[in-house]
């Protein structure tokens, strides 16, 4: 077992105390700017629309000016005459003004938020010729020479159409035709042509003596320069030496009715599985970066902002990075959960005219595929022959001439409690700002309605988002952020009272309401026959009485102070945050008096809830670029405390049950529950720090290492460091590599360690004795309250450590319109936090201890393109992401037959996992089946050494293999048959544009999922007492339908079909998934400046499977007892700016 | 700005340099730690409640362990339940959840008397009074538990694992398996005299106190398992007439009588008034919140629509007539068709269209007789919650009856029949039967059967240690009514159970759960046989 716990408190005490000041001398010695750069790209970066028509550049300008309030500033020597056209929606204030400006040779340079104008450098002779070209400006230049000419890509030479040929100076061009070419008439032969299209370089030529012009145009790197967070900082793109990934088409993901980061995401990034627990509208999807290491929790950590765990909008969402290797997760140390971290960057105020703007969408849910329970007829059919074969008496309650009331259907209970329903966001943003004071006002409204009735999840909040400018240097930003949340589920992983389960479980026979208006029950109050149904609760019952009071409040502040520049070079930034929430609950239970499983008993209960976070951190960031030579530095403090206090209480005995009556003060029973209140804090130090160098854009290296103290550790066992290194080279910068069509070639990799620290609980180090209660002490049995000690405690205790190597490779060839990014990853889960469950037996009659133990090994493949260009006036893009994943349980223990077991059951019968060396972790561990016996007498020949190898086997029972050959059937005879974790994602993306039309296409699938569909067991099983039955067993074997894999319906089961854990219930849960279609069409000409785009979207349209349940996506560990289906939805949207 | 910007950093210098390991360090609230522990009778108490608290659980008395029991020729499964059938058939693994369960939580019973014996010795701030009852509670409840534990998995050669504070290497190794089950029972024997030694009697409790452990249980359970021991060591049966009669002397135990007749007497025993009568010697303590459900689980499946009834486990015919004509104990401990019942404030006549045999258990049917107008709402006995069907009746795990009938065993077992019959005859006259002058082993059998049918005295475990393995396999019959709903329906006499393989080679323990064992790493055998 691998121990790496510092236990030198005093020592890093000291080490802090000095460690600190000297990080503060040394950030206090420096250059460069990185507030400044980063205010710089924030005004490039902020998205205006302009519509301009034939105006000179002055006034083009003036009208950007005014409406982003960024001011511009000339000399002279730049003429802004030059007539223009422009129509841009949406786009990055750096690109418009690189349309409008360079083709008039002018360039732009931002100081102190103004944006400074000055003619492109040219060489010294045009340079001199400028000043004469100012007295000219507005002057007809004769046209002497015609120049014709084909423009080229300068890598593979094929024609470019629709490249804009400018005069510079003049107002005059053209483009070019589908052939690539053009033809213009020039003044004479100094005159320049200025050649640009987008994303290419902008090209100057010196029209000369040559008329017919051939030209080259290089593809712009600008799609490298793009700027990526990364924790505590952001780093170019193409300088990227980590597996660090952003979601691509997040404007496309924005519009789809998806309400949580994790359904952005899913199929978006090459190792990163998102599986959806299912349908339920108020369960987030499962997120795991690169395999699941940890045997606990282990979740992904979310920072908004700079914020961990910081509530936001979805809508607002602006990028999600993935930090995928260990490298750039280790800066978040042990609580990046080992499971990686995702960052959010979310809208901020911008300077501008102020603008409202409306994006809205409202679906459709529906389920896609439902199954349904046997008619009444065919229940007592099915009832009758299940005694009958089991060679007991049918029941009387089944014979139409004495019961006649369970023959007739009256309820369709899978149509009663599934609807469609209705999906919606409206969100509301008011944005104005001057260069000094910016504010971003929002509202958002959103309703996910589940597709069974009354679940939902509804969301309401406010935000108010601020950034002042208070010099040049130091700029403050407000983050405001309310939140309010209601929301109702539902069960449906019970195999007792699991809501699809119970409308299958329920006859259809029942009458969903009794005449009185009362929920129904499994039949009639009075009658003689209730005992031939099951213990079934009405469904609807389940899913309309749940009327909760839900609501939860969320408040976030955060106030971030950025101080630039305080020595050259060394940016300060102090970011305090504080979210509240607060929750209250109160829930009436009414009477559940319908025969089935009746409860006469209502109850009252409320639970009041408050949780805190505070995080405060401070960071010193320094840069600064000596020659060929650049080096960074980020040194880091974060303290943070959180803690929640709850309290609840319940009483019973309502006479009256209506809303009015559902408080205490009408209950008459309150010592059967007891109020319980709790209160807990928990807090944590961290140090953080980071080097990076890279020299002349062809080597970077960086290491971080992050030290983190948390308190709910014993003492002694607090504090644990995570290193992080990687490199990379960049071979296309080097001066020998000279390789046509490649822009970018660069290697990487990177080695980290991060920690996972949410598998311990809080105050371990402080273990407390658990409370009970008795009934058996004292007459009359009232409850008595005891403590005991419930699970060994062990002082040892350490943390769970993920160490990853990764190594990847980035490409970008042919104009950098076909990009690859691959990577291998190898991530090694040791130190696993689990209770011990080797050496470990029910025998000592408490729980075993917390251990460390074990390695979990994933390795994989991950492999992204992506493909851009265009074809007339169809621009489109093609996006694809394929990934592999192996994981492997690498070592438990010194005993080599050691095993996990999981105790993860269906209705106490089936227990279908285990993990052992060398099979994936959650493994299937089960007893091969071979079909069913056609006769008794094949079933008799079944034998072994010791004879019959199924003793009670007959004809329809299914053959189970004895793959130990030993004769009998048992634990030995058991295989590892997979699990459940998808060993290949894949995901597609086609989004193209068309004039004013867009489009998208997005398919996602899995690979290598392994089901187990228990709903199986309890619906296609003629031993189960009284329930009704899946449909589909109406196609059980039977000597006339020998065809079946369903084994015989029969009330007894002497041959285990059901009972074993064998493969029959184990599917293939591979699926493709038409995950989103999407047509948009964009209004440019409205009046007033309105922007309009209308968009249709259809989600989960079409699903290709094999599996045979609701869907396949059925999030945990596989286990599906009829859970709630994800469904169908088809949505209209709006996005309407003023 | 400059300065504002100094200040900051000199802030900041001196916030981080204030951050020390300690300012992590949160303590917790709430449930003590267990630093702070036994430090008053108040925690003896508490944990003195939490070795009780699985004695209402549906795992334990509350229905599970029943299923070992329901496989006698008194009982079946009245509903299909393919599990449990397969348990009575002993078609099982051993993994099945249904005895699987009991397992843990008897173990899981058995490790909280256990921290008892460890704490409680050292506890301070208690009497030397509270201390002794404290430690008597805990040996009487380990023994018990590991009385359960014991005949049910244990065999002749190979005992269940048990371990003790007192052992040195306690809590270093997985709770050995004992070699043989008599081994266990040596140490059952220790550990209920230890805790006759230190309880108090049952008379000396008040009401607050009635449910915990007192001297006669020990006793009780001490003749209980020298009589299990004694099948494989017979010179046990000598020790039981003293014992006996210590519970009669000194525990104060007596029948009821005196209540107006023989199905009175007998009536008597199974009502809540009783629930802490001169019979009793140990019972799942029940109310309206928590205890046994065994009343629940044992009624009408539905309960004619009224209340959930289970609908479990139901007499058959063969123990209908087991009765001697005019044994009044028939009609309190079986419902047969037509039989008049009052139910829910209502008068009702059985009949079942559920039950498998046509016959259902009568001796838990006191709780639902409260209540008007059939309305389960108006019923303050029971719990109103059908997930939980405890009522306010104790579950008898055992009853003076019991005791006299095996110091009446033992006697005969030691060849003093007439002797036997003083105890014999006691339990015949309080319902009215002629006495026995010298009676036989036949007429012991025949008396436990029906005076304790139905019970969790366990019909099975008595079949098997007397060897009476062709009861086991024999058919079993029920009453098939041609109208189910008709009270006055006549029936035929079906066979309802088909012929079952117990083999004594192999059946006599129940199987480990596989899981268990793996667990162990091969420490832990399977049990003989399977």
């Amino acid at each position: 077992m691998q121990k790496s716990v510092s236990n030198k408190p005093r020592i890093w005490r000291l080490y802090m105390r000095i460690g600190v000041l000297q990080w503060i001398i040394l950030a206090l010695v420096a250059t460069v700017t990185y507030a400044a750069d980063v205010m710089a790209q924030s005004i490039l970066n902020r998205e205006i629309s302009v519509h301009l028509s034939d105006i000179t550049l002055k006034k083009a300008l003036y009208k950007i000016q005014k409406e982003t309030e960024v001011k511009f500033v000339y000399s002279s020597k730049v003429s802004l005459d030059d007539r223009v056209s422009l129509n841009a929606d949406d786009t990055k204030l750096f690109r418009v003004l690189d349309e409008l400006l360079r083709p008039h040779g002018i360039t732009y340079s931002i100081v102190d938020e103004q944006i400074i104008l000055a003619n492109a450098r040219v060489d010294k002779r045009q340079a001199a010729a400028s000043s004469s070209e100012q007295g000219i400006k507005d002057e007809v230049v004769p046209e002497d020479i015609m120049v014709n000419g084909t423009v080229y890509t300068s890598e593979d030479e094929t024609a470019l159409p629709g490249v804009s040929v400018v005069l510079k100076g003049a107002g005059r061009g053209t483009t070019t035709n589908v052939n690539g070419t053009f033809s213009l008439g020039v003044p004479d032969a100094q005159s320049v042509l200025v050649f640009s299209f987008v994303g290419y370089e902008t090209q100057e030529i010196v029209v000369g003596n040559n008329t017919n012009l051939t030209v080259n145009l290089k593809v712009d790197n600008k799609l490298l320069e793009e700027v990526v967070v990364i924790g505590y900082g952001t780093v170019k793109k193409g300088d990227l030496s980590a597996a660090v990934s952003t979601v691509p088409d997040m404007a496309q993901i924005k519009n789809r009715p998806v309400l949580n980061v994790g359904g952005m995401i899913q199929g978006k990034v090459a190792g990163v599985t998102v599986v959806n627990n299912g349908g339920h509208p108020n369960q987030a999807p499962k997120v795991t970066i690169r395999g699941v290491g940890s045997r606990s929790d282990e979740s992904v950590l979310y920072v908004v902002d700079g914020v961990p765990n910081a509530p936001y909008n979805p809508a607002d969402v602006e990028s999600i990075t993935i930090l995928k290797d260990a490298a750039s997760a280790a800066i978040y140390g042990a609580f990046s959960g080992s499971a990686g971290v995702i960052l959010v960057t979310t809208r901020q105020a911008t300077a501008g005219k102020p603008s409202v703007e409306y994006v809205g969408f409202t679906g459709v849910k529906t389920a896609w595929k439902l199954p349904q329970s046997l008619t009444a007829q065919d229940e007592a059919r099915v009832a009758n022959l299940a005694y009958t074969n089991a060679g007991l008496r049918p029941l009387d309650g089944w014979d139409a001439t004495k019961n006649p009331y369970a023959q007739v259907n009256r309820t369709d209970w899978i149509g009663e409690i599934f609807r469609t329903g209705i999906i919606q966001r409206h969100n509301l943003s008011i944005n104005a700002g001057t260069g000094k004071f910016s504010t971003l006002l929002q509202a958002r409204y959103e309703k996910d309605e589940g597709t069974l009735v009354n679940t939902f999840s509804q969301n309401l909040s406010l935000r108010f988002n601020t950034n002042y400018q208070f010099t040049n240097k130091i700029r403050l930003r407000q983050e405001l952020f309310y939140n309010n949340n209601d929301n109702r589920g539902t069960s449906t992983e019970s195999g007792y009272s699991g809501t699809i389960l119970s409308a299958i479980y329920m006859p259809r026979s029942a009458a969903a309401y009794y005449e009185d208006g009362t929920f129904g029950g499994v039949g009639p109050r009075d009658s003689k026959y209730l005992g031939i149904h099951g213990d079934a609760i009405s469904p609807l019952g389940t899913l309309m009485r749940n009327q909760p009071y839900n609501k939860a409040n969320e408040i976030l502040s955060v106030t971030e102070l950025n101080i630039s520049d305080i020595v050259p070079g060394l940016s300060y930034l102090s970011r305090f945050s504080y979210k509240q929430s607060d929750r209250q609950y109160k829930s009436f239970s009414p009477k559940r008096t319908e025969p089935g499983k009746p409860d006469n008993q209502n109850s009252l209960y409320y639970e009041n809830n408050r949780y805190y976070q505070w995080i405060w951190e401070n960071t010193a960031n320094y840069s600064r670029v000596f020659g060929k030579h650049n080096l960074g530095g980020m040194v880091s403090m974060t303290a943070q405390e959180n803690g929640s206090r709850n309290f609840n209480a319940a009483a019973r005995g309502f006479e009256n049950e209506a809303d009015w009556a559902q408080f205490f003060v009408n209950a008459t029973i309150f010592d059967q529950n007891r109020p319980s209140s709790d209160e807990w804090h928990d807090r944590n130090l961290s140090y953080v720090g980071r080097l990076s160098y890279s020299f002349a854009d062809r080597y970077f290296l960086t290491g971080s290492y992050r030290y983190d103290i948390a308190g709910r550790l014993a003492m002694g066992y607090r504090g644990k460091g995570f290193p992080g290194v990687t490199a990379a080279w960049k071979l296309s910068s080097e001066p020998f590599f000279n390789v046509k069509g490649i822009d970018l070639l660069k290697v990487r990799a990177s080695w980290g360690r991060i920690g996972n620290i949410g598998s311990i609980g809080r105050y371990y180090g402080y273990p407390r004795l658990s409370g009970t209660e008795t009934y058996q002490i004292g007459d009359g049995a009232p409850r008595s309250n005891g403590y005991f000690v419930s699970s060994r405690f062990n002082t040892e205790l350490s943390w769970e450590t993920s160490q990853q190597t990764d190594i990847g490779l980035d490409l970008s060839i042919l104009k950098n319109r076909l990009t690859v990014t691959a990577d291998y990853f190898d991530k090694l889960t040791y130190d696993l936090i689990k209770r011990q469950d080797t050496d470990w037996t029910q025998t000592f009659g408490y729980d075993a201890p917390q251990i460390n133990q074990g390695k979990i090994r994933n390795t994989g493949f991950e492999f992204s393109t992506s493909w851009r260009d265009q074809v007339g006036q169809v621009a489109y893009e093609i996006g694809g992401n394929f990934a592999t994943l192996k994981n492997r349980v690498d070592y438990i223990d010194a005993n080599p037959n050691s095993v996990w077991t999981h105790g993860e059951a269906w209705r106490g019968v089936l227990v279908p996992y285990r993990s052992t060396v060398g099979q994936p972790y959650y493994s299937y561990w089960l007893i091969k089946s071979a079909g069913i016996f056609q006769t008794d007498a094949e079933a008799e020949a079944y034998t072994g050494a010791k004879g019959r190898i199924q003793p009670n086997a007959k004809a329809g029972d299914l053959k189970f293999v004895d793959e130990n050959g030993d004769g009998k059937i048992n634990d030995q005879d058991r295989v590892y048959m997979g699990n459940a974790f998808p060993k290949i994602t894949y995901g597609f993306t086609t989004n193209a544009t068309w004039k004013n039309f867009d489009a998208s296409l997005f398919l996602q699938g899995v690979g290598g999922v392994k089901l187990f569909n228990a709903f199986k067991q309890s619906t296609l099983n003629g031993t189960e007492q009284g329930y009704n039955r899946w449909d589909r067993i109406l196609d059980a074997w039977s000597p006339n339908n020998t065809g079946s894999d369903i084994p015989i319906i029969r009330a007894n089961d002497p041959n285990r079909n059901f009972q074993t854990n064998s493969d029959w219930y184990l599917e293939n849960g591979d699926y493709v998934r038409l995950k989103n279609l999407m047509v948009g069409y964009t209004f440019n000409n409205l009046p007033g400046n309105v922007k309009l785009r209308v968009y249709f979207s259809g989600d989960n349209l079409l699903t290709f499977t094999k599996y045979s349940g609701m869907d396949p996506e059925v999030g945990g560990i596989g286990l599906d007892g009829g859970q709630y289906p994800v469904s169908r939805v088809f949505s209209l949207g709006v996005r309407l700016k003023l | 700005m400059k300065n504002t910007t100094k200040y900051l950093l000199v802030g900041l210098v001196f916030f981080l340099s204030a951050c020390n390991e300690e300012w992590v360090d949160t303590k917790p609230n709430g449930e003590p730690t267990t630093a702070f522990f036994w430090k008053s009778e108040d925690d003896l108490n508490r944990a003195v409640a939490a070795m009780y608290q699985r004695m209402g659980s549906e795992n334990t008395w509350g229905r599970n362990l029943f299923w070992m029991q329901n496989a006698s020729d008194d009982v079946v499964t009245g509903r299909v339940r393919s599990e449990s059938d397969n348990i009575k058939n002993f078609n099982i693994t051993g993994r099945e959840g249904s005895i699987a369960n009991c397992w843990n939580d008897v173990y899981w019973m058995m490790n909280k008397a256990n921290q008892v014996l460890e704490g409680a010795p050292t506890a301070t701030g208690v009497s030397e009074a509270a201390r002794n009852r404290a430690l008597g509670e805990a040996y009487f409840i380990r023994a018990f538990s590991h009385f359960w534990l014991a005949y049910s998995w244990g065999h002749k050669n190979q005992g269940v694992p048990f371990d003790g504070p007192e052992n040195p290497e306690y809590g270093k190794r997985l709770p050995p398996q004992l070699p043989s089950v008599t081994d266990n029972y040596a140490l059952i024997i220790k550990d209920l005299e230890k805790a006759a030694e230190l309880l108090p009697l049952f008379g000396t409790y008040g009401p607050a106190d009635q449910g915990r452990a007192h001297k006669a249980a020990a006793l009780g359970y001490m003749v209980k398992t020298y009589a299990y021991w004694a099948q494989y060591d017979p010179a046990k049966w000598g020790l039981i007439p003293a014992l006996a009669d210590r519970i009669k002397s000194e525990g104060n135990r007596a029948l009821i009588t005196g209540r107006g007749g023989p199905q009175a007497n007998y009536q008597a025993v199974f009502t809540i008034a009783s629930n802490w009568s001169s019979e009793y010697i140990w019972s799942a303590n029940s109310g309206t919140q928590g205890g046994s459900i065994f009343p629940g689980v044992s009624l009408e499946n539905k309960g004619w629509g009224i209340f959930n009834g289970w609908g479990y486990f139901q007499p058959t015919e063969e123990l209908y007539e087991a009765y001697e004509k005019n044994d009044p104990r028939r009609e309190v401990t079986i419902l047969k068709f037509g039989d008049k019942f009052t139910y829910f404030g209502v008068e009702r006549a059985y009949y079942s269209t559920n039950s498998l045999s046509g016959f259902q258990m009568r001796k838990y049917m006191e709780p639902y007789s409260y209540g008007k107008s059939e309305n389960a709402g108006s019923n303050p006995m029971i719990n109103q919650n059908g997930d939980g069907p405890s009522t306010r009746l104790n579950l008898p795990l055992m009853r003076y009856a019991e005791i006299l009938l095996f110091k009446a065993e033992s006697l005969i077992k030691q060849g003093k029949n007439t002797e036997a019959a003083i105890p014999l005859n006691e339990v015949r006259a309080r319902v009215g039967l002629e006495p026995i002058a010298s009676p036989t082993m036949d007429d012991l059998k025949h008396e436990r059967r029906v005076e304790l049918a139905c019970e969790w005295t366990d019909r099975l475990a008595d079949l098997k240690r007397w060897g009476d393995f062709d009861k086991i396999n024999a058919p079993l019959y029920g009453r098939i009514h041609t109208n189910k709903t008709d009270p006055a329906s006549p029936y035929e006499i079906k066979v309802i159970w088909p012929a079952r393989s117990f083999d004594p080679a192999k059946h006599m323990a129940w199987p480990i759960n596989p899981d268990e064992i793996s667990r162990s790493n091969g420490v832990y055998k399977q049990t003989p046989g399977w």
